[in-house]
């Protein structure tokens, strides 16, 4: 008991200090913290490609689809709809024809059936060019079931899902407070306009979408109870972990009865034990280091061409214009995964990403309004993959008794067999109504085995002091490929939320 | 676009009717008319020395004569300024105290009654009968050399023996009325008060010296490089290299030689490796088989050349070159900065300067257009060692290089197009290649190329009469090397003193930075080469057009900074059509640390900012336009200044050490000597005595806090916005955001008869009309959008708040969470061929669809369709609102704000005047049960 209270007092002093650091940073303008240091070396494998933007044009991408005559179409924080052709070529000389315009921040956009099932602030619309001149003549107001008073009450959503249905994740307003109906919360909006909620909880989402198993995620930013940017699962009838959206539960029975109230400056771990509804962020993208306000992501479904990482998930930061990867696995029935460093040097705060038809990685976005690393106002770019292969972790998989984790080329196994090629740290985050969290309750896990597959693409550590419910950082660097070459990143964070009973299937 | 202004200026004497051009950045010529009626310059002239001079040391305000100075409209610093030793106007900031006050005012009202020593115009009369006027700089082997007088001030040689008569031109290449371009007396008193700093600051702070171009590397750096780039390291070791060098950059690796059969011609390359002068002159690559027998050489390149191309896999082929694409090379060849190295061409393509430059050959005869493309955009792929650098070209950049290149020399005609040249089909012999492959062995090709066996059996250097640096043939390669390179190569290698380490001269050197640059009086522009580094903006003054001094660069820059500039290419300063180059990581590598070890001053440490939200509005104030105005002349997070596009504000801090910073505020010129840029605190005393009470250091201290917020930074005072307007033209325009007084679910609508409105979809009410200009969009597309979209044009009416359909009988008030009235839902709208929506909603069992367009009054007409499903009790529809509604006759009411509804007199529907609390309405009465009614209204206001 005793022992208890001093850790309370610890977190107490700790929050209260990461209060007042918050509030110093804001003052000064915040610092975007150090680069990666690896962008001279990613160019090698992924080239930053510009899409040209024509002078007049001030190209605000929110969100982006393909369309299926091969064109790309853009949604804009502007509220336009452009359609480009030429935007995929080796070398892009892309003409734009404006589709719609007038719209108001458009951060969601899918085309089916014949219409863009776009999201904006207000409502989510089916936008269609009846009359066949190219041109958008009819805009339907297909679900605007939740209030929107504030500029800051942002909408992000979903490009349709199999049966059609827009998810759209309501920011907060203020992004502090939830003074309208369903800030906050995820709805489902069918195709016939019913609107269906999905969870609660949410605070200032900046990209949705299916992850790489078909299972709706949104991406979450750092601030009041969230320690960190994170990927969360968009489970039916769950609570995403800020309360404040708790009102709208008397407007609606369809999540069931409001959860229990959290307690703050606790730990996610221990407060999903109170709280069932409570979903824990399945990747944790520690603050800086791996982002600072993640945003829209899309699954590599390229079958290759865009390299080694077919299936994973690639997501954009907003203030540090960079692109990373995650990966996600569910283990006793919980959401998780890993997050990766990928491309740093894009041009300007990223918003959206999309693969094209050609395998490129299409990122977009603005610079206005909040800190960014990327100098440009706005921009338009592709990443292409060279074709050479970079030697990265491919993916870390949780296993009972540690960490299974596959490589794009084989390692080289003497070095990879030395448990002192990898250096683990864990930790979590302070769960509280506070700005954001420090790193706390850190521990070192040891790696105590690493078996090296027959074809040295596959390392299995045997990692002694594994703690459930905290983010584990990997330090690879010492690792060497078969022919000698350094990782071109050594780090990546898995969050083990759950550690599985029995080898995982996959 | 602005145009610039030519004056002609008749001159007298022993030529015929003579045209000076005289530049000044005028925006109109008016003014300059001698003949123009009363303008500032005669208002001055008349006015007396005496009044004006109190005048301007009284009222005149230095700094916003330093804007004028390098304004736009003057253009002063064109001329003026140190860069412009050789050109056309005195350097003011040499000025001394023999340039008295009177003296400033006389040279700006009187520009030709005293002309400074060796800045006349001379007029040249050639024996063509042409007339051309110069500042002539002087004469040697048997040409006049001079200047032109208008940008970009070509340097021209006349042969002394062409020219029939010279004059020295009585009338200044200072234009006279300079003042009539200025906007007002006062601004004329801040430009003297300005010169008259300029002079006082220049008996303050003497200037440093400007550093000789004539400057040079040691004789051991030269011989270095050349080592070097001769790659006599393939086959011989020196210490005395590894000492100069200290291990710095080598740019000692031939080309790579895997894909030479996509590259070259292989007739051109049989013939290139039997004698590599006779296909490229000039080029490094030694000749191997000048020791051959010569019956043989031809057999053994043959073998040589079928190894190599047995190598590829990809087969020669060119395509065909244009004239349009070589036109645009030709311009990016001269301009990007590729002169810099290589020979600039006259029209015909000749080469003007081969003996300095480095050699191309005929690219024409040899090369595939598409493999030069390639190696354009990537030279590292062919060439590693970097010594070629990237030159930042885009793809379409690259192609019309390419095309321009493949251009033969000397040849005005334009190649003949070989549509799809695959050159002759080759094929490889496998013996040839097998006996090719002994010879590269032999030969030891492999010691400059891939694969390679560096470092092996290293070849002990001789002296004397054998050897590479002999002029004797032997066993050795045979190297074309001029007397020069002889000589200093031979002094290198021979010499038995011990050599300083001097790597950083070495890299700069190997790299040819020096083409471009100056460091400590070390290199620099060829003055020859000088007219092909221009710039986008001449306002900038030579800084504009020059790359930047390399002196204390590594204490100037931050190290990342300085990394991003050299390896990834990062430029601030769009103005520069020369491109700074990127280079590849390894090759800089060396480079950006031995910059930073020799620039290595002792940091200074600046005491904890006392308040820095203090310092920060501060420093915000100092860069606005009631501060030092810096916006006028630097660039602000991207948006150029008025009068220049100087660097950019918001980049500053990212890349420069604060330690820089404050000793360049403090005396720029007397770090760069060219620039433009005025002294804000001359003799360390600060100009404007009002912010931070004057003091110097904390002025430098809250510029720097400011500056250090980076892109971040609050825009500072007097920073124009372009404005946003969101008009409608021949089509309706639309806007769905905030709109003041309508709500986050207002819908803008500007109809092309410049009538517009507000539809506000929460509340399904037509909400706020006006007319002219449609809106600003600004509040809600700049920052964070959290501002509203503004009317532009003017009579805004705003209406009542609250739905228009309603239900008398169930009261209904918006509350903060609850802004949409129960049972309503908004169905969106469609366009019509105008792009005018059509509104729909639903309340309950009632469905509404309203249209709305311009008609030419301006008038706005409303049609509303009104569908009833078996309502139950009365609806009303509201037509108009405001404080109060009166009927003017039997079908027209007016509001209290002159709003004017207009009912069809057809309409046979009840209307009703209800009161509410905000004032009065007219409704329409709506009856129950099923219905479907539809009726056009017009407002004019």
């Amino acid at each position: 008991m005793v022992s208890r209270m001093r850790i309370g007092l610890v977190v107490l002093l700790v929050s209260v200090l990461s209060l007042w650091a918050a509030e110093r940073r804001g003052a000064r303008g915040e610092t975007l913290g150090e680069a990666w240091g690896t962008a001279e070396r990613e160019e090698a494998y992924y080239r930053i490609v510009d899409v040209p933007i024509p002078e007049e044009l001030s190209l605000e991408c929110g969100s982006f689809d393909i369309l299926p005559d091969g064109r790309l179409a853009i949604g804009t924080r502007r509220g336009e709809i452009w359609l480009v052709e030429g935007a995929f070529t080796q070398y892009p000389q892309p003409e734009f024809h404006s589709f719609a315009s007038g719209l108001d921040e458009v951060l969601g956009l899918g085309y089916r059936d014949g219409s863009f099932w776009i999201t904006q602030q207000t409502e989510v619309t089916r936008v269609t060019d009846r009359d066949g001149d190219d041109r958008a003549d009819a805009f339907e107001t297909i679900s605007d079931a939740w209030g929107f008073n504030h500029y800051h009450e942002f909408a992000f959503g979903s490009k349709p899902d199999a049966e059609g249905n827009v998810w759209v994740a309501l920011c907060l307003s203020e992004s502090y407070n939830s003074k309208v109906p369903f800030r906050g919360w995820c709805l489902k909006v069918t195709p016939d306009g019913e609107t269906l909620p999905v969870c609660s909880g949410i605070r200032s989402p900046c990209g949705i979408g299916p992850n790489e198993h078909g299972v709706m995620f949104y991406a979450e930013s750092q601030g009041p109870w969230n320690g960190s940017c994170s990927l969360k699962v968009l489970a039916q009838d769950g609570f995403m972990g800020h309360p404040v959206s708790y009102n709208w539960y008397d407007l609606t029975d369809a999540l069931g009865p409001k959860p229990a109230e959290p307690q703050s400056r606790s730990r996610l771990a221990v407060e999903r034990e109170r709280v069932p509804q409570l979903v824990p962020y399945a990747v944790v993208f520690p603050y800086i280091r791996m982002g600072r306000s993640i945003s829209g992501f899309q699954v590599d479904r390229t079958g290759g061409r865009f390299g080694p990482f077919s299936d994973q998930m690639f997501i954009g930061d907003f203030s540090l214009s960079v692109v990373m990867r995650a990966t996600t696995e569910q283990v006793n029935g919980v959401w998780q995964g890993a997050c990766y460093p990928f491309r740093e040097g894009l041009a300007t705060g990223l918003l959206a990403c999309q693969f094209t038809p050609e395998g490129d990685l299409l990122l977009g976005g603005t610079n206005r309004g909040w800190p960014v690393r990327g100098p440009e106002a706005f921009s338009l770019q592709r990443l292409d993959w060279t074709g050479k292969m970079p030697f990265e972790i491919l993916e870390i998989t949780a296993a009972p008794d540690g960490f299974e984790l596959s490589f794009t080329l084989p390692v080289d196994s003497a070095v990879a067999a030395r448990p002192d090629t990898w250096t683990l740290g864990s930790f979590t985050h302070v769960y509280q109504q506070g700005y954001g969290s420090p790193e706390v309750d850190r521990t070192v896990p040891v790696v105590t085995e690493a078996v090296v597959s027959e074809d040295g693409l596959r390392v299995h550590l045997a990692v002694d002091g594994l703690v459930k419910g905290h983010v584990h950082e990997f330090d690879a660097s010492p690792l060497r490929s078969a022919t000698g070459e350094a990782l071109l990143h050594a780090n990546a964070y898995y969050t083990l939320n759950e550690i599985p009973v029995a080898a995982p299937t996959r | 676009m602005r145009h610039r202004c030519w004056r002609g200026v008749s001159l007298s004497g022993g030529l015929a009717a003579i045209t000076v051009l005289a530049v000044c950045g005028a925006s109109g010529l008016g003014g300059l008319q001698a003949d123009a009626a009363e303008g500032l310059t005669a208002e001055l002239q008349r006015e007396g020395a005496a009044a004006v001079l109190a005048d301007a040391r009284a009222k005149g305000d230095a700094i916003s004569g330093a804007v004028l100075f390098a304004g736009r409209e003057l253009a002063c610093a064109i001329c003026h300024s140190e860069a412009a030793a050789d050109r056309m106007a005195p350097d003011l900031r040499r000025m001394t105290a023999a340039a008295t006050d009177e003296h400033l005012l006389e040279s700006l009202l009187f520009p030709s009654r005293k002309i400074a020593e060796g800045y006349e115009l001379t007029i040249v009369q050639t024996a063509a009968g042409k007339v051309v006027p110069l500042r002539v700089l002087g004469e040697h082997d048997g040409m006049l050399v001079g200047r032109e007088p208008a940008p970009p001030f070509a340097r021209v040689e006349l042969p002394l023996s062409e020219i029939d008569e010279r004059a020295v031109s009585p009338v200044s290449a200072m234009p006279e009325g300079l003042p009539d371009l200025l906007q007002s007396r006062q601004q004329f008193l801040d430009l003297l008060r300005y010169l008259m700093q300029l002079r006082d600051q220049a008996e303050e702070v003497p200037l440093a010296e400007r550093p000789s171009d004539s400057g040079t590397v040691s004789h051991d750096v030269a011989g270095a490089v050349l080592f070097d780039q001769f790659s006599c390291r393939a086959c011989h070791a020196s210490d005395r290299w590894e000492q100069v060098a200290g291990g710095s950059i080598s740019v000692d690796r031939g080309p790579l030689l895997a894909d030479v059969r996509s590259r070259w011609r292989p007739a051109m390359l049989i013939r290139y490796l039997e004698d590599p002068q006779a296909v490229k002159p000039g080029s490094r690559m030694p000749s191997l088989l000048a020791a051959e027998p010569a019956g043989q050489r031809r057999q053994i390149a043959t073998e040589l050349a079928h190894f190599l191309l047995s190598r590829g896999s990809q087969d020669f082929f060119s395509g065909e070159a244009g004239q349009e694409q070589a036109a645009r090379g030709a311009e990016l060849f001269h301009s990007v900065g590729c002169v810099a190295c290589h020979s600039p061409r006259n029209d015909a393509g000749r080469e003007l300067m081969p003996e300095e430059s480095v050699p191309l050959g005929n690219l024409a005869e040899r090369a595939s257009l598409d493999a030069l493309v390639r190696f354009l955009e990537e030279p590292t792929t062919v060439r590693p060692a970097g010594r070629m650098p990237d030159m930042q070209l885009a793809h379409a950049e690259a192609v019309d290089l390419a095309h321009y290149l493949m251009r033969p020399p000397g040849d005005a005609d334009p190649p003949q197009p070989a549509t799809g040249d695959r050159g002759q089909a080759f094929l490889v012999d496998a013996d040839l290649a097998r006996a090719g492959e002994q010879h590269y062995r032999r030969l030891a090709c492999d010691r400059c190329h891939e694969p390679k066996q560096h470092g092996s059996q290293l070849v002990a250097i001789r002296s004397g009469t054998a050897g590479c640096l002999s002029e004797a043939g032997g066993a050795w390669p045979a190297y074309t090397l001029t007397a020069e390179q002889r000589t200093e190569l031979a002094r290198f290698v021979g010499s038995p003193q011990p050599a300083e380490a001097e790597p950083l001269a070495t890299a700069m050197a190997t790299l040819r930075c020096t083409a471009c640059h100056q460091r400590d009086g070390v290199g620099g522009i060829d003055p020859d080469r000088d007219h092909f580094f221009q710039t986008t903006d001449i306002n900038l003054g030579p800084q504009g057009r020059l790359p930047p001094s390399l002196t204390g660069v590594g204490d100037k820059l931050r190290p990342e900074w300085l990394r991003q500039v050299l390896v990834s290419g990062r430029s601030v300063r769009p103005y520069l059509k020369t491109r700074m180059p990127r280079f590849g990581r390894e090759q800089v590598e060396p480079l950006i640390g031995e910059l930073i070890a020799a620039d290595d001053a002792t940091e200074q440490r600046f005491p904890d900012v006392q308040d820095e939200k203090q310092a920060r509005d501060a420093g915000h104030e100092l860069a606005g336009s009631q501060g030092l105005n810096c916006i006028a002349c630097h660039t602000f997070q991207r948006k150029p200044a008025a009068t220049m596009s100087a660097v950019d504000l918001t980049e500053m801090a990212e890349r420069l050490q604060r330690d820089w910073f404050v000793h360049y505020m403090l005396a720029p010129q007397s770090i760069n000597p060219g620039t433009v840029m005025p002294s804000f605190w001359p003799g360390g005393k600060a100009i404007r005595r009002q912010i931070l009470d004057g003091d110097t250091q904390k002025q430098l201290e809250a510029l720097w806090v400011y500056l250090e917020d980076g892109r971040q930074a609050r825009a500072p005072r007097g920073l124009v916005l372009e404005p946003l307007e969101l008009l409608a033209g021949d089509e309706a325009v639309m806007l769905r955001r905030s709109w003041p007084g309508v709500g986050k679910r207002g819908i803008g609508v500007g109809y092309p008869e410049q009538v517009n409105l507000v539809f506000d979809a929460e509340q399904m009410r037509l909400a706020a009309v006006w007319k002219g200009k449609f809106a600003d969009p600004g509040g809600v597309w700049r920052s964070q959008g959290h501002g509203v979209v503004r009317p532009l044009g003017s009579s805004v009416v705003q209406l009542a708040e609250g739905p228009d359909l309603t239900n008398p009988a169930a009261a209904w008030e918006a509350t903060e969470v609850e802004r949409r009235p129960p049972g309503f839902r908004f169905g969106g709208y469609e366009l019509d061929a105008l792009r005018r929506p059509r509104f729909r909603y639903w309340a309950d069992d009632v469905e509404v669809e309203e249209f709305f367009r311009g008609s030419p009054q301006p008038a706005l007409q409303r049609t509303i369709v009104l569908t009833g499903r078996d309502v139950d009790g009365v609806r009303h529809f509201r037509l108009l609102s405001g404080k109060t509604v009166d009927r003017l006759d039997a079908n027209r009411w007016q509001t209290a704000d002159g709003l004017t509804l207009a009912l069809p007199g057809s309409l046979t529907d009840r209307l009703e005047v209800v009161a509410t609390e905000a004032g009065q309405e007219l409704r329409l009465v709506l009856p129950s049960g099923s219905y479907q009614r539809e009726l056009e209204v017009a407002y004019s206001w």
